[in-house]
Protein backbone atom coordinates (compact mmCIF):
# COMPACT_ATOMS: atom_id res chain seq x y z
CA UNK A 1 0.00 0.00 0.00
CA UNK A 2 2.82 2.40 0.84
CA UNK A 3 4.49 1.89 -2.50
CA UNK A 4 1.44 3.28 -4.23
CA UNK A 5 2.44 6.86 -4.98
CA UNK A 6 -1.06 8.17 -5.52
CA UNK A 7 -1.97 6.94 -2.08
CA UNK A 8 1.02 8.78 -0.63
CA UNK A 9 -0.01 11.95 -2.41
CA UNK A 10 -3.55 11.67 -1.08
CA UNK A 11 -2.25 10.97 2.41
CA UNK A 12 0.07 13.97 2.28
CA UNK A 13 -2.78 16.20 1.14
CA UNK A 14 -4.87 14.80 3.97
CA UNK A 15 -2.31 15.46 6.70
CA UNK A 16 -1.44 18.93 5.45
CA UNK A 17 -5.13 19.76 5.14
CA UNK A 18 -5.79 18.73 8.71
CA UNK A 19 -2.86 20.83 9.92
CA UNK A 20 -4.20 23.74 7.86
CA UNK A 21 -7.66 23.21 9.29
CA UNK A 22 -6.49 23.19 12.89
CA UNK A 23 -4.39 26.30 12.40
CA UNK A 24 -7.26 28.07 10.69
CA UNK A 25 -9.60 27.17 13.53
CA UNK A 26 -7.11 28.40 16.11
CA UNK A 27 -6.63 31.61 14.17
CA UNK A 28 -10.38 31.99 13.84
CA UNK A 29 -10.99 31.42 17.53
CA UNK A 30 -8.46 34.05 18.50
CA UNK A 31 -10.78 36.58 16.95
CA UNK A 32 -9.07 37.87 13.86
CA UNK A 33 -9.15 35.97 10.64
CA UNK A 34 -12.55 34.31 10.81
CA UNK A 35 -12.79 35.16 7.13
CA UNK A 36 -9.50 33.44 6.48
CA UNK A 37 -10.70 30.35 8.33
CA UNK A 38 -13.94 30.34 6.36
CA UNK A 39 -12.24 30.61 2.99
CA UNK A 40 -9.62 27.98 3.82
CA UNK A 41 -12.25 25.56 5.12
CA UNK A 42 -14.66 26.09 2.27
CA UNK A 43 -11.92 25.75 -0.33
CA UNK A 44 -10.79 22.53 1.33
CA UNK A 45 -14.35 21.29 1.52
CA UNK A 46 -15.29 22.04 -2.10
CA UNK A 47 -12.06 20.64 -3.52
CA UNK A 48 -12.32 17.44 -1.50
CA UNK A 49 -15.99 17.06 -2.44
CA UNK A 50 -15.05 17.39 -6.11
CA UNK A 51 -12.38 14.80 -5.42
CA UNK A 52 -14.92 12.38 -3.95
CA UNK A 53 -17.00 12.69 -7.09
CA UNK A 54 -14.20 12.47 -9.66
CA UNK A 55 -11.25 10.44 -8.27
CA UNK A 56 -11.14 7.06 -10.04
CA UNK A 57 -9.98 5.04 -7.02
CA UNK A 58 -12.84 4.48 -4.61
CA UNK A 59 -10.64 4.16 -1.52
CA UNK A 60 -9.18 7.59 -2.20
CA UNK A 61 -12.73 8.87 -2.58
CA UNK A 62 -13.46 7.49 0.89
CA UNK A 63 -10.46 9.29 2.40
CA UNK A 64 -11.50 12.51 0.70
CA UNK A 65 -15.00 12.01 2.09
CA UNK A 66 -13.49 12.00 5.60
CA UNK A 67 -11.75 15.24 4.71
CA UNK A 68 -15.01 16.76 3.50
CA UNK A 69 -16.74 15.87 6.74
CA UNK A 70 -13.90 17.17 8.90
CA UNK A 71 -13.92 20.50 7.11
CA UNK A 72 -17.71 20.59 7.45
CA UNK A 73 -17.12 20.23 11.18
CA UNK A 74 -14.77 23.20 10.96
CA UNK A 75 -17.52 25.24 9.30
CA UNK A 76 -19.88 24.23 12.12
CA UNK A 77 -17.31 25.37 14.65
CA UNK A 78 -17.14 28.73 12.87
CA UNK A 79 -20.92 28.93 13.16
CA UNK A 80 -20.80 28.51 16.97
CA UNK A 81 -22.10 24.93 16.81
CA UNK A 82 -19.52 23.18 18.96
CA UNK A 83 -21.61 20.11 19.82
CA UNK A 84 -22.50 19.60 16.18
CA UNK A 85 -18.87 19.88 15.12
CA UNK A 86 -17.87 17.10 17.52
CA UNK A 87 -20.85 14.97 16.49
CA UNK A 88 -20.06 15.49 12.82
CA UNK A 89 -16.49 14.26 13.26
CA UNK A 90 -17.59 11.29 15.38
CA UNK A 91 -20.61 10.13 13.40
CA UNK A 92 -20.04 11.14 9.79
CA UNK A 93 -16.27 11.43 9.71
CA UNK A 94 -15.82 8.26 11.71
CA UNK A 95 -18.62 5.75 11.56
CA UNK A 96 -20.32 6.43 8.24
CA UNK A 97 -17.12 6.68 6.23
CA UNK A 98 -15.69 3.56 7.86
CA UNK A 99 -18.83 1.76 6.75
CA UNK A 100 -18.36 3.16 3.24
CA UNK A 101 -14.76 1.92 3.19
CA UNK A 102 -15.88 -1.54 4.27
CA UNK A 103 -18.44 -1.52 1.48
CA UNK A 104 -15.76 -0.50 -1.02
CA UNK A 105 -13.44 -3.26 0.14
CA UNK A 106 -16.14 -5.92 0.23
CA UNK A 107 -17.63 -5.11 -3.16
CA UNK A 108 -14.41 -4.42 -5.01
CA UNK A 109 -14.65 -7.05 -7.69
CA UNK A 110 -12.17 -6.93 -10.51
CA UNK A 111 -14.80 -6.58 -13.17
CA UNK A 112 -16.45 -3.48 -11.83
CA UNK A 113 -15.08 -0.07 -10.97
CA UNK A 114 -15.37 3.44 -12.19
CA UNK A 115 -12.74 2.78 -14.81
CA UNK A 116 -15.37 2.94 -17.49
CA UNK A 117 -17.40 6.01 -16.60
CA UNK A 118 -20.46 7.21 -18.38
CA UNK A 119 -20.07 8.77 -21.79
CA UNK A 120 -18.74 12.31 -21.90
CA UNK A 121 -21.98 13.58 -23.41
CA UNK A 122 -24.00 12.27 -20.47
CA UNK A 123 -21.56 13.74 -17.98
CA UNK A 124 -21.58 17.08 -19.82
CA UNK A 125 -25.38 17.20 -19.79
CA UNK A 126 -25.56 16.43 -16.08
CA UNK A 127 -22.82 18.98 -15.38
CA UNK A 128 -24.78 21.65 -17.23
CA UNK A 129 -27.97 20.62 -15.42
CA UNK A 130 -26.28 20.89 -12.02
CA UNK A 131 -24.33 24.10 -12.63
CA UNK A 132 -26.69 26.13 -14.74
CA UNK A 133 -29.98 24.68 -13.59
CA UNK A 134 -29.96 23.67 -9.97
CA UNK A 135 -27.10 25.90 -8.85
CA UNK A 136 -28.51 28.96 -10.59
CA UNK A 137 -31.93 28.38 -9.05
CA UNK A 138 -30.40 27.99 -5.59
CA UNK A 139 -28.26 31.11 -5.93
CA UNK A 140 -31.06 33.25 -7.34
CA UNK A 141 -33.31 32.09 -4.53
CA UNK A 142 -30.60 32.93 -2.02
CA UNK A 143 -30.17 36.41 -3.43
CA UNK A 144 -33.88 37.09 -3.17
CA UNK A 145 -35.17 36.49 -6.69
CA UNK A 146 -38.23 34.32 -6.30
CA UNK A 147 -38.74 32.21 -9.38
CA UNK A 148 -42.36 31.15 -9.24
CA UNK A 149 -42.41 28.06 -11.40
CA UNK A 150 -46.09 27.47 -10.71
CA UNK A 151 -47.17 30.92 -11.88
CA UNK A 152 -48.56 29.84 -15.29
CA UNK A 153 -50.65 27.14 -13.60
CA UNK A 154 -52.01 29.01 -10.62
CA UNK A 155 -55.47 30.52 -10.75
CA UNK A 156 -54.85 32.78 -7.82
CA UNK A 157 -54.53 36.39 -8.97
CA UNK A 158 -51.96 37.24 -6.35
CA UNK A 159 -49.71 34.43 -7.46
CA UNK A 160 -50.07 34.98 -11.17
CA UNK A 161 -49.52 38.72 -11.31
CA UNK A 162 -45.78 38.66 -11.87
CA UNK A 163 -45.68 36.30 -14.78
CA UNK A 164 -42.98 34.11 -13.35
CA UNK A 165 -40.37 36.20 -11.58
CA UNK A 166 -40.99 38.07 -8.36
CA UNK A 167 -38.28 40.05 -6.64
CA UNK A 168 -38.63 40.92 -3.03
CA UNK A 169 -36.34 42.15 -0.33
CA UNK A 170 -35.39 39.31 1.98
CA UNK A 171 -35.96 41.28 5.15
CA UNK A 172 -36.21 38.17 7.30
CA UNK A 173 -32.71 37.22 6.22
CA UNK A 174 -31.24 40.39 7.59
CA UNK A 175 -28.04 39.23 9.13
CA UNK A 176 -27.67 39.47 12.87
CA UNK A 177 -24.45 39.13 14.69
CA UNK A 178 -23.80 35.56 15.73
CA UNK A 179 -24.05 34.92 19.45
CA UNK A 180 -21.48 32.70 21.04
CA UNK A 181 -23.17 30.32 23.46
CA UNK A 182 -22.53 26.85 24.75
CA UNK A 183 -24.92 24.82 22.65
CA UNK A 184 -24.85 21.42 24.31
CA UNK A 185 -27.08 22.36 27.23
CA UNK A 186 -29.63 24.11 25.02
CA UNK A 187 -29.77 21.17 22.60
CA UNK A 188 -30.20 18.66 25.43
CA UNK A 189 -32.98 20.69 27.02
CA UNK A 190 -34.73 21.08 23.66
CA UNK A 191 -34.55 17.35 22.99
CA UNK A 192 -36.34 16.46 26.19
CA UNK A 193 -38.73 19.36 26.15
CA UNK A 194 -39.93 20.66 22.81
CA UNK A 195 -38.63 18.01 20.44
CA UNK A 196 -39.35 14.94 22.54
CA UNK A 197 -41.55 13.15 20.00
CA UNK A 198 -39.20 13.70 17.03
CA UNK A 199 -36.38 12.47 19.26
CA UNK A 200 -38.25 9.26 20.05
CA UNK A 201 -39.15 8.80 16.39
CA UNK A 202 -35.49 9.22 15.47
CA UNK A 203 -34.51 6.56 17.99
CA UNK A 204 -37.13 4.20 16.58
CA UNK A 205 -35.79 4.93 13.09
CA UNK A 206 -32.27 4.03 14.23
CA UNK A 207 -33.53 0.78 15.75
CA UNK A 208 -35.36 -0.06 12.53
CA UNK A 209 -32.26 0.68 10.47
CA UNK A 210 -30.16 -1.52 12.77
CA UNK A 211 -32.50 -4.49 12.52
CA UNK A 212 -33.07 -3.92 8.81
CA UNK A 213 -29.36 -3.80 8.04
CA UNK A 214 -28.73 -7.02 10.00
CA UNK A 215 -31.62 -8.81 8.28
CA UNK A 216 -30.54 -7.61 4.85
CA UNK A 217 -26.88 -8.45 5.35
CA UNK A 218 -27.47 -11.93 6.77
CA UNK A 219 -27.43 -14.59 4.13
CA UNK A 220 -30.67 -16.47 3.75
CA UNK A 221 -28.76 -19.75 3.62
CA UNK A 222 -27.28 -18.98 7.05
CA UNK A 223 -30.72 -18.60 8.54
CA UNK A 224 -31.89 -21.80 6.85
CA UNK A 225 -28.86 -23.73 8.06
CA UNK A 226 -29.45 -22.50 11.56
CA UNK A 227 -33.07 -23.59 11.42
CA UNK A 228 -32.14 -27.02 10.04
CA UNK A 229 -29.55 -27.52 12.75
CA UNK A 230 -32.02 -26.53 15.42
CA UNK A 231 -34.56 -28.98 14.02
CA UNK A 232 -31.95 -31.73 13.99
CA UNK A 233 -30.98 -31.02 17.59
CA UNK A 234 -34.60 -31.08 18.64
CA UNK A 235 -35.16 -34.41 16.88
CA UNK A 236 -32.12 -35.88 18.59
CA UNK A 237 -33.33 -34.68 21.95
CA UNK A 238 -36.73 -36.22 21.30
CA UNK A 239 -35.14 -39.54 20.35
CA UNK A 240 -33.05 -39.47 23.49
CA UNK A 241 -36.06 -38.77 25.67
CA UNK A 242 -38.07 -41.51 23.97
CA UNK A 243 -35.27 -44.00 24.56
CA UNK A 244 -35.14 -43.03 28.19
CA UNK B 1 -15.74 42.56 5.05
CA UNK B 2 -17.23 40.25 7.58
CA UNK B 3 -18.87 36.95 6.88
CA UNK B 4 -22.54 37.09 6.09
CA UNK B 5 -25.25 34.46 5.84
CA UNK B 6 -24.91 34.53 2.05
CA UNK B 7 -21.37 33.15 2.17
CA UNK B 8 -22.60 30.06 3.96
CA UNK B 9 -25.66 29.69 1.72
CA UNK B 10 -23.40 29.90 -1.33
CA UNK B 11 -21.10 27.22 0.09
CA UNK B 12 -24.08 25.01 0.84
CA UNK B 13 -25.43 25.43 -2.69
CA UNK B 14 -22.05 24.50 -4.17
CA UNK B 15 -21.84 21.38 -1.99
CA UNK B 16 -25.37 20.31 -2.79
CA UNK B 17 -24.78 20.66 -6.53
CA UNK B 18 -21.54 18.66 -6.33
CA UNK B 19 -23.43 15.94 -4.51
CA UNK B 20 -26.24 15.84 -7.07
CA UNK B 21 -23.69 15.76 -9.89
CA UNK B 22 -21.99 12.81 -8.22
CA UNK B 23 -25.29 10.96 -7.82
CA UNK B 24 -26.04 11.49 -11.49
CA UNK B 25 -22.68 10.53 -12.93
CA UNK B 26 -21.16 7.82 -10.74
CA UNK B 27 -21.47 4.21 -11.74
CA UNK B 28 -20.47 2.50 -8.53
CA UNK B 29 -23.31 2.24 -6.04
CA UNK B 30 -21.03 3.01 -3.07
CA UNK B 31 -19.94 6.25 -4.70
CA UNK B 32 -23.59 7.17 -5.19
CA UNK B 33 -24.05 6.86 -1.43
CA UNK B 34 -20.94 8.99 -0.82
CA UNK B 35 -22.28 11.72 -3.11
CA UNK B 36 -25.58 11.58 -1.26
CA UNK B 37 -23.71 12.17 1.99
CA UNK B 38 -22.06 15.24 0.45
CA UNK B 39 -25.45 16.63 -0.58
CA UNK B 40 -26.74 16.05 2.95
CA UNK B 41 -23.68 17.86 4.36
CA UNK B 42 -24.57 20.83 2.17
CA UNK B 43 -28.10 20.87 3.53
CA UNK B 44 -26.75 20.67 7.08
CA UNK B 45 -24.43 23.64 6.52
CA UNK B 46 -27.44 25.58 5.28
CA UNK B 47 -29.47 24.74 8.39
CA UNK B 48 -26.65 25.51 10.82
CA UNK B 49 -26.01 28.86 9.12
CA UNK B 50 -29.68 29.82 9.41
CA UNK B 51 -29.67 28.68 13.02
CA UNK B 52 -26.66 30.84 13.81
CA UNK B 53 -27.84 33.99 12.10
CA UNK B 54 -31.62 33.92 12.62
CA UNK B 55 -32.38 31.95 15.78
CA UNK B 56 -29.13 32.13 17.74
CA UNK B 57 -30.85 31.44 21.06
CA UNK B 58 -33.21 28.56 20.23
CA UNK B 59 -30.80 26.62 17.95
CA UNK B 60 -33.66 25.17 15.88
CA UNK B 61 -31.45 24.54 12.86
CA UNK B 62 -28.86 22.67 14.89
CA UNK B 63 -31.51 20.31 16.25
CA UNK B 64 -32.75 19.70 12.71
CA UNK B 65 -29.16 18.98 11.71
CA UNK B 66 -28.90 16.32 14.40
CA UNK B 67 -32.01 14.69 12.96
CA UNK B 68 -30.47 14.88 9.48
CA UNK B 69 -27.36 13.13 10.84
CA UNK B 70 -29.53 10.39 12.34
CA UNK B 71 -31.39 9.83 9.10
CA UNK B 72 -28.21 9.87 7.01
CA UNK B 73 -26.53 7.32 9.27
CA UNK B 74 -29.57 5.04 9.06
CA UNK B 75 -29.72 5.52 5.31
CA UNK B 76 -26.04 4.67 4.91
CA UNK B 77 -26.43 1.48 6.96
CA UNK B 78 -29.48 0.18 5.13
CA UNK B 79 -28.16 1.30 1.73
CA UNK B 80 -24.85 -0.48 2.21
CA UNK B 81 -26.65 -3.64 3.34
CA UNK B 82 -28.73 -3.51 0.16
CA UNK B 83 -25.56 -3.01 -1.90
CA UNK B 84 -23.99 -6.07 -0.23
CA UNK B 85 -27.03 -8.14 -1.11
CA UNK B 86 -27.06 -6.94 -4.71
CA UNK B 87 -23.35 -7.66 -4.95
CA UNK B 88 -23.88 -11.16 -3.59
CA UNK B 89 -26.59 -11.85 -6.13
CA UNK B 90 -25.11 -10.32 -9.24
CA UNK B 91 -21.35 -10.06 -8.43
CA UNK B 92 -21.30 -6.38 -9.29
CA UNK B 93 -21.95 -3.00 -7.71
CA UNK B 94 -22.18 -1.25 -11.06
CA UNK B 95 -25.34 0.78 -11.40
CA UNK B 96 -25.53 0.09 -15.14
CA UNK B 97 -25.23 -3.67 -14.83
CA UNK B 98 -27.77 -4.13 -12.06
CA UNK B 99 -30.66 -4.54 -14.44
CA UNK B 100 -32.66 -7.35 -12.85
CA UNK B 101 -35.35 -5.02 -11.63
CA UNK B 102 -35.47 -2.86 -14.73
CA UNK B 103 -39.05 -2.38 -15.74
Amino acid sequence: MWKDKSFLVIFGIFVSAIVLLLTSLVVGSIGFGKDLAFYLLSGLMISSAVGVVTVPNLMHAGFLLVLTFVSTAGIYALLNADFLAAAQILINGGAVTIMMMFAVMLTNAKNDSDKKPYSSEYRFVSFVLCCFGLFLILILRTLGVNINLMAPFSKNVLDANAGGIITWAPSIWAVKEPVSVSTTEIIGNAFFDKYLIPFEIASILLLMALIGAIVLALRESDIKEDLIEKAKVEELEKEVSVKK
Amino acid sequence: MSLTLYHYLFLAAVLFCIGIYGVLTSKNAVRVLMSLEIALAGVSVNLVAFSNYITPAQLTGQIFTIFIMTVSAAEAGVGLAIIFNVFKNSQTADMERISNMKW
